[in-house]
């Protein structure tokens, strides 16, 4: 039974040649069909590689899939399912993959041993930047990004469950067969397309029926519970605190709109079982890397799974019994096999050939495996015609993912192998090979248990299945890691690290295994040596004359498989970034010609552009003088809005707010500063009382989080004595400025009724059937209000509203204008409450009461914060006629070197305003109040200019400040 | 002067469909948000009661927000236009929401007259399995945010049907 479906032929090109797989197939197994064993140039020497095995863990056959924005490098071909029209690429060739140019490296080989950057690049040292690192980069790397946007999709996805299961070979189907019946809610992954694991690559049975049929019955089952989700295509990458798991999936098939190609899932799962199997590795002989080389099980694999015969002449070098079964499968597919086995004492399983006590010392074939050296016992070389060379070190268990919490394996002689102990994390069980059980029973077995250990610390009470009948033979295995002859020798294909690069690094003091790893590069490629690294622990504990199992290891951490960028920060790309707020009034403004901004989450309008005019600029001037000379009115909805409430709010609001809250009377408002613990001014905004025990505090755009957080700290940490609720009340209400002389035409022309307000003076109002507030304040210096209604009036309003002011010779003003506006009154905002200054320096002092008893208010008065020297808050005009100002250039006696200890401070917003006839800015200037007159050099050196200011009060305009209060 | 046009932020996107699931709007015509200094018999955190002729959901650390007439409870304050409702239904919301929700939502663990305060995306949301409808999942938005959480909601909705 194959994996394959060979009444579904699909056509995939591999370097623009036409190559015909089936349904099933990977580009790998396609591929070595159709008879192209060279695959891909290594890492560092450009050597001509294959494929080595079946897996996630192919450290040799990654290739490009696509071309254009949708080219993704550095695929294993093991991994990659065919569908017609996918376009393969190999990679880190050129001009070909047959003849590549850099293959030179190879020939440089004795000289780029392990250590050679660190020890041939040190000088001279700025080299390294502008020299020697670009051409490293050139020469080493695989594939490419193709430095085009990339237009697919991904996706995340958070999951949760009782038990995860990771691993669909023997002993994860029963782990969650076992779990399942007890009624967990299971979700079991595995990385494989189709899930089974060993069973679907070997020839044998399982309760008496081949292992594929009894993978299949399982699987209808587990698809059959409704509390089991299968996961396959899903390779679980690392563990977290707190039972969190990362997953990615694949999604199979051809590009789809809307579809993603990963998703990367968050999986949290109660309990755990790791049945992640083991891989094979590699023994390490000279010439182990050329294509035709390839693990045991997975020649195996490819015959028993894809109906792939890797070779016609197969040489197979095993130290161990289970890899007997590939020469004895291989023959029995038809294919002359030659076993060489190190074991003096070992058996032929089947119809082939075998050399007992000899080695495989040498290779011959440039693109392809052409001949295989032994030697026997007794030392005699005997050349074999090979196409395929099978090799088996034994197996390597899984274990990473237990690892990733900070757990340890241990080294276990029988298995040959670092193997989990019991209860080396918590919440998770182990099962199979991950903990030394290697047989098919004894893999069926341990799912069995870990299965029901799971449900038992899930309070479930399962009834542990009878194990299916299976085979009980994991194969007897001596230790053989590398063959002593000459020629370089193999130990990570991924990063081209030899035996002879370990050796050295143990020579040079490199030799405790997380030295050596980083002075090789060994176990650094994307696999992180899967496949490699208790080889290179064993030749590096040979090297030190010390125990295998006394050396230890290198630590295995997330992700256990390369995820892509694009999968992991998936959704986060254009507006995905951040959220985007919409005032209510969003579509009247854009139909009145506004040209949109964000200012924090919100978009709001900039300008409101009319027919003709050039630009910001132009518009901004215009509805400036709306304001000044008439009328306009703007959406200052995206206000934060705090609903204050209870017995005790202005009490509150009077410990908050450094002014006098208990003061005010309904129906009163009043400007007030908040500070920070520390002194420094926090926030500015109005405090409005709407009954005795019903505030409103405004405070800026976007400002809720943090106002929040503060707020709630006071109200619940600092004064839980206090009666007081807060509601975040912004979504709820529409707010718009109106101001002008004519403000008040306008609404007496809009609302049921205009009261007689004050300055400072809030009423309820109507409009239309709408019920309201309306506040008598001004952010412009004009005559002012603020009319609040419910949301789902705003779009309305606000179009009835401009209608209004235009009738009136006005129209809708935006954020330019707004800032022109408060700048020549010399208002604030946090260009001016940046954090570092205080109220004083703002010339607000007079705000703090002199009572105390607010939040900052201690703090406020430390000698730091109240010394002379401090910047304060001044205005510049340029001193040249129709000179411009911005913001951000930095202030200078005349005269004075540009030095930082004579940077007297910075502009922090200019605008160039209509009504004053010349550009106005507000500044931050070191005792600025004592300066007032003096002209200073304003120099920017990211605009590059340099102009004389001239230093006035904050306040251009009105400076009595009549207009608003008349 | 003419009376105003109440404005729906949801009326031009919704009701929406993508595979078997359907995203509708569901807004309550009146919303009160309650934070009362006396809780006794409004729901314990995390879940939703019925009272006649509404419900009240516990929407966060001492807030609640009531459907319907407003129950005596002081302090409030009329929420009716800060949240948009939404209604996702079909064979597995859940799994439309997998996409945004960072929260159990497994009908095992999230029962009917559940309520969770969670994030879908980047917004603060409540999500709620209704006692009257427990095969749906209700969405609590912020207004503001309605436009671009539905957008949110769309493309996990395109996304899963594209499967």
């Amino acid at each position: 039974m194959t994996g394959i479906d060979r009444a579904q032929p699909i056509t995939f090109r591999f370097d623009g040649r036409t190559v015909q797989g089936f349904a099933g197939d990977t580009v790998a197994s396609a591929l070595l069909r159709a008879g192209q064993r060279l695959m891909a140039r290594s890492f560092k020497y450009h050597r001509p590689r294959g494929v080595l095995s079946l897996g996630s863990e192919e450290p040799s056959a990654l290739v490009t899939l696509g071309q254009g924005a949708a080219q993704t490098p550095n695929q294993r071909a093991t991994m990659v399912e065919l569908y017609d029209g996918l376009e393969v690429f190999s990679q880190n060739a050129w001009p070909s993959l047959a003849f590549d140019v850099q293959g030179v490296n190879d020939l440089a080989a004795p000289f780029l041993g392990a250590g050679f950057y660190y020890k041939t690049f040190m000088w001279p040292r700025r080299a390294w930047f502008r020299l020697y690192e670009p051409i490293i980069r050139r020469a080493a790397g695989l594939g490419a990004l193709s430095g085009k946007a990339d237009r697919g999709t991904d996706e995340k996805a958070f999951s949760f469950c009782d038990l995860l299961v990771i691993g669909a070979g023997p002993a994860g189907l029963m782990a969650a067969l076992t779990a399942a019946r007890a009624g967990a809610d299971v979700i079991l992954a595995d990385e494989g397309a189709a899930m089974g694991g060993r069973l679907l690559y070997e020839a044998e049975a399982v309760a008496g029926k081949p292992a594929a049929e009894w993978v299949a019955e399982v699987l209808e089952e587990l698809a059959g519970w409704p509390n089991v989700r299968l996961l396959p295509r899903t390779t679980v990458t690392g563990q977290y605190d707190h039972g969190t798991f990362a997953a990615v999936e694949r999604l199979a098939g051809p590009p789809a709109p809307d579809r993603p190609r990963e998703c990367f899932w968050r999986i949290a799962a109660a309990q755990s079982v790791l049945a992640t199997g083991a891989i094979e590795r590699l023994i390490a002989f000279p010439g182990n890397d050329r294509p035709g080389v390839m693990l045991a099980g997975a020649v195996r694999g490819y015959l028993h799974r894809y109906g792939v015969q890797a070779g016609r002449r197969v040489v197979l070098f095993a130290n161990n019994d289970d890899a007997h079964r590939t020469a004895r499968d291989l023959a029995a597919a038809g294919a002359e096999v030659v076993a060489v086995d190190p074991r003096a004492d070992a058996v032929a399983q089947g119809d082939y050939a075998l050399r007992a006590g000899a080695e495989v010392v040498a290779t011959r074939g440039r693109t392809a495996l052409r001949r295989v050296a032994l030697r026997d016992g007794a030392g005699r070389v005997e050349w074999l015609e090979a196409d395929c060379l099978a090799v088996s070190g034994g197996w390597n268990p899984n274990t990473q993912l237990a690892c990733h919490l900070g757990a340890k394996p241990v080294w276990n002689e029988v298995v040959g192998g670092f193997v989990m102990a019991p209860d080396a994390v918590s919440d998770m069980a182990f099962a199979g090979a991950v903990m030394g059980a290697c047989s098919t029973r004894d893999a069926l077995a341990a799912g069995i248990a870990a299965g029901a250990k799971a449900a038992r610390a899930l309070g479930l009470a399962p009834v542990p299945p009878d194990p299916p009948e299976a085979e009980a033979e994991a194969g007897a295995l001596q230790l053989l890691w590398q063959v002593a002859a000459p020629g370089r020798a193999f130990v990570d294909l991924a990063n081209d690290v030899t035996v002879k690069d370990l050796v050295l690094a143990a020579a040079e003091g490199m030799g405790a295994p997380e030295h050596a790893k980083r002075y090789t590069t060994q176990g650094m490629a994307p696999d992180q040596g899967r496949g490699s690294n208790s080889t290179a622990l064993a030749v590096l504990a040979d090297a030190t004359a010390r125990a295998l199992a006394d050396a230890g290891t290198t630590t295995a951490r997330p992700p256990f498989v390369p995820v892509s960028i694009s999968a992991m920060g998936a959704g986060g790309a254009g507006k995905g970034f951040a959220p985007v707020r919409l005032p209510p009034a969003h579509q009247a403004a854009l139909d009145h010609g506004a040209v949109m901004i964000e200012a924090g989450p919100w978009l709001r309008a900039s300008h409101f552009l009319r027919a003709g005019e050039a630009g910001w600029a132009e518009a901004c001037a215009r509805e400036v003088g709306h304001v000044r000379g008439a009328v306009g009115v703007a959406d200052v909805s995206t206000l934060s809005r705090f609903d204050i409430q209870g017995p005790d709010a202005a009490q509150f609001l009077t410990r908050i707010c450094t002014n006098t809250i208990n003061s005010l009377q309904p129906g009163q408002l009043r400007y007030s500063l908040l500070l920070r613990e520390d002194g420094h001014l926090m926030e500015d905004g109005p405090v409005a009382r709407l009954a005795a025990e019903h505030f409103w505090l405004f405070t800026s755009s976007g400002s809720e989080p943090a106002m929040r957080r503060h707020l709630e700290l006071a109200a619940q940490g600092y004064w839980p004595d206090l009666r007081v609720r807060i509601f975040e009340a912004t979504e709820a209400w529409a707010q718009f400025a109106i101001a002008g002389p004519r403000a008040r035409d306008l609404l007496a022309g809009v609302l049921d009724a205009l009261p007689e307000l004050a300055f400072m003076r809030a009423a309820r109002v109507g409009m239309g059937g709408a019920e309201g507030w309306l506040l008598r304040l001004s952010y412009s210096g004009e005559l002012g209000y603020e009319l609040a209604l419910p949301a789902r009036y705003g779009d309305a309003a606000f179009r009835a509203l401009i209608r209004a002011a235009e009738a009136l010779g006005g129209g809708a003003y935006g954020l330019e204008a707004m800032n022109v506006l408060r700048i020549e009154k010399g208002f604030l905002t946090h260009a001016e409450i940046d954090g570092r200054a205080t109220a004083d320096d703002l010339g607000l002092g007079r705000m703090l009461r002199a009572s105390g008893g607010f939040i900052g208010a201690d703090l406020a008065t430390r000698p730091a914060l109240v010394a002379p020297g401090r910047k304060q808050l001044v205005g510049l005009t340029p001193v040249s006629v129709g000179a411009t100002l911005a913001a951000g250039g930095h202030l200078f006696v005349p005269g004075a070197p540009l030095d930082p200890e004579n940077d007297l401070g910075h502009v922090t917003s200019a605008c160039q305003s209509p009504t004053l006839g010349h550009a106005q800015a507000l500044a931050l200037l070191r005792d600025g109040r004592a300066r007032l007159g003096e002209t200073l050099r304003l120099w920017d050196g990211l605009r590059g200019t340099d102009q004389l200011v001239k230093v006035t009060a904050p306040t251009a305009y009105d400076t009595e400040g009549g207009r608003a209060r008349g | 002067m003419a009376d105003l046009i109440a404005t729906d932020p949801l009326a031009a996107l919704l009701p929406a469909c993508h595979g078997a699931h359907q995203l509708a709007a569901a807004q309550p015509a009146r919303i009160t948000a309650l934070a009362p200094f006396e809780t006794k018999g409004l729901p314990a955190p995390g879940r939703s009661t019925a009272r006649p002729g509404g419900i009240t959901l516990w929407a966060g650390h001492g807030l609640w927000l009531a459907t319907g007439t407003a129950p005596e409870a002081s302090p409030q304050t009329d929420a009716t236009d800060a949240w948009a409702v939404l209604h996702l239904t079909g064979p597995a919301p859940e799994a439309v929401l997998a996409r945004l929700v960072p929260t159990d939502l497994r009908a095992l663990h999230f029962r009917a007259g559940s309520v969770a305060r969670t994030l879908l995306g980047h917004i603060a949301v409540l999500i709620h399995r209704p006692e009257a409808a427990p095969d749906a999942l209700e969405i609590w938005l912020p207004r503001s945010m309605a436009a671009h959480a539905i957008d949110d909601l769309l493309g996990a909705m395109r996304a899963l049907e594209a499967r």
